[in-house]
């Protein structure tokens, strides 16, 4: 993961308020409030978090209360915690990581049907195959 | 083309003011020169100088007469220059020149730089960094477009072009502040047996085009070791450009 944070914020410091930035994001201090990066955001061994957090990846080592959306990835140390929902396309969790919430992820792929079709639905797709000339008439 | 704001008390000896002038008098580049004094200050120098239609006002001196003369360049068509003597690094840094002689080398090839510079809440322009004065310290907030940062600094710097910190965005600040635990006399004592090591995870770098400072006694806030504000304070970055020159290779 990206380290070379162009957002920093520090031990013994505090914020309140919505953090945004295109580029990835270190916490090390408190924040009370919504993380959002383009990029990465990596919450330090020392930091916590009490809002939503949203990036590309996200690193958690510290501790985020509240949901954390990484539309990429999202790794928890073994200090890392979590209380809230999670979503993500790839989980890394590592042992005595503490997640508390429900998990997303990945998405339904469009051209998987929904539900099994019906006899009807398959007699009528076999005509238009016919008529297309796909099939010779039984 | 050229006018001088010459701050002669900058110069090591007086015999420097004649082999600066003489230098540029060998690059084709000589003007008029004036100094500033008591009863007219380098701000009024250069006013003077726009007046008289000079393409190129140029500050030859330290940190305080080149803000002072940017502060009144900002936002003007013609051009800016800056001859360092005895300036800060970041200043040297900022125009891509080590000494006068490149400084005045520069000023030959005329590259133009258009940039934002820093400005405080009293109208007052930087070029380079501010710093919070301080003996110890201090509780220090500081009010962002979408939020606020509360901590104990030690240092805080306010920068347009530190040489030590990356600029990302051109029309905005960098702040830069390193923080310290709000300590008892217990922990005090404890902290100085044990020596707790941070490693640079108290530093803290965020970048803004407006900021708020706030302190809970109004400390001062210091361009080149000189006061120019008083917090609580304003600091952004101007509006308008400054046209600057710089070295060719910058």
């Amino acid at each position: 993961m990206e380290t070379q944070a162009d957002t920093i914020i520090g031990t013994d410091v505090k914020i309140k308020g919505n953090l945004k930035n295109k580029g990835p994001i270190l916490i090390n201090g408190i924040v009370d409030g919504e993380i959002t990066s383009d990029e990465s955001v990596t919450i330090g061994e020392s930091a916590n978090v009490k809002g939503p957090v949203k990036a590309k990846s996200v690193l958690v080592s510290g501790s985020v209360s509240g949901t954390v959306d990484a539309s990429e990835k999202l790794e928890v140390d073994p200090t890392g915690q979590i209380t809230g929902d999670i979503k993500t396309k790839i989980l890394i969790v590592r042992e005595g990581a503490t997640f508390n919430g429900s998990s997303s992820m990945g998405e339904v792929k469009e051209n998987q049907p929904k539900t099994k079709p019906t006899e009807e639905e398959v007699k009528d797709e076999k005509k238009e195959k016919v008529k297309a000339g796909f099939w010779k008439k039984d | 083309m050229y006018y001088y704001i010459f701050d002669i008390k900058k110069c090591k000896k007086r015999s420097q003011v004649e082999q600066i002038k003489d230098y540029l008098g060998e690059l084709g580049i000589s003007g008029e020169f004036t100094y500033p004094t008591s009863a007219q200050t380098a701000e009024e120098l250069a006013e003077l100088g726009l007046k008289k239609k000079y393409s190129t006002i140029v500050a030859v001196g330290g940190d305080d007469i080149i803000n002072s003369v940017a502060n009144v360049m900002t936002g003007r068509e013609e051009a800016m220059g800056a001859i360092p003597l005895l300036a800060s690094d970041a200043l040297s840094s900022m125009l891509g020149v080590r000494n006068w002689r490149e400084a005045a080398e520069s000023l030959r090839f005329r590259k133009i730089n258009q940039v934002h510079i820093g400005k405080t809440g009293n109208n007052k322009h930087f070029l380079t960094y501010v710093t919070l004065g301080m003996n110890m310290p201090v509780e220090v907030t500081i009010e962002f477009k979408d939020f606020y940062l509360q901590s104990y600094v030690k240092n805080l710097i306010i920068s347009n072009h530190h040489p030590e910190i990356k600029k990302l965005h051109d029309d905005h600040l960098d702040v830069a502040l390193q923080g310290t635990p709000k300590l008892s006399i217990f922990d005090k004592f404890k902290s100085f047996v044990t020596s707790p090591s941070n490693g640079d995870k108290d530093i803290s770098l965020l970048r803004a085009r407006s900021l708020r400072v706030f302190t809970k006694t109004p400390a001062p806030i210091l361009l080149d070791d000189k006061i120019v504000c008083k917090t609580p304070q304003l600091l952004e970055t101007s509006d308008e450009l400054l046209k600057i020159i710089v070295a060719r290779k910058s």
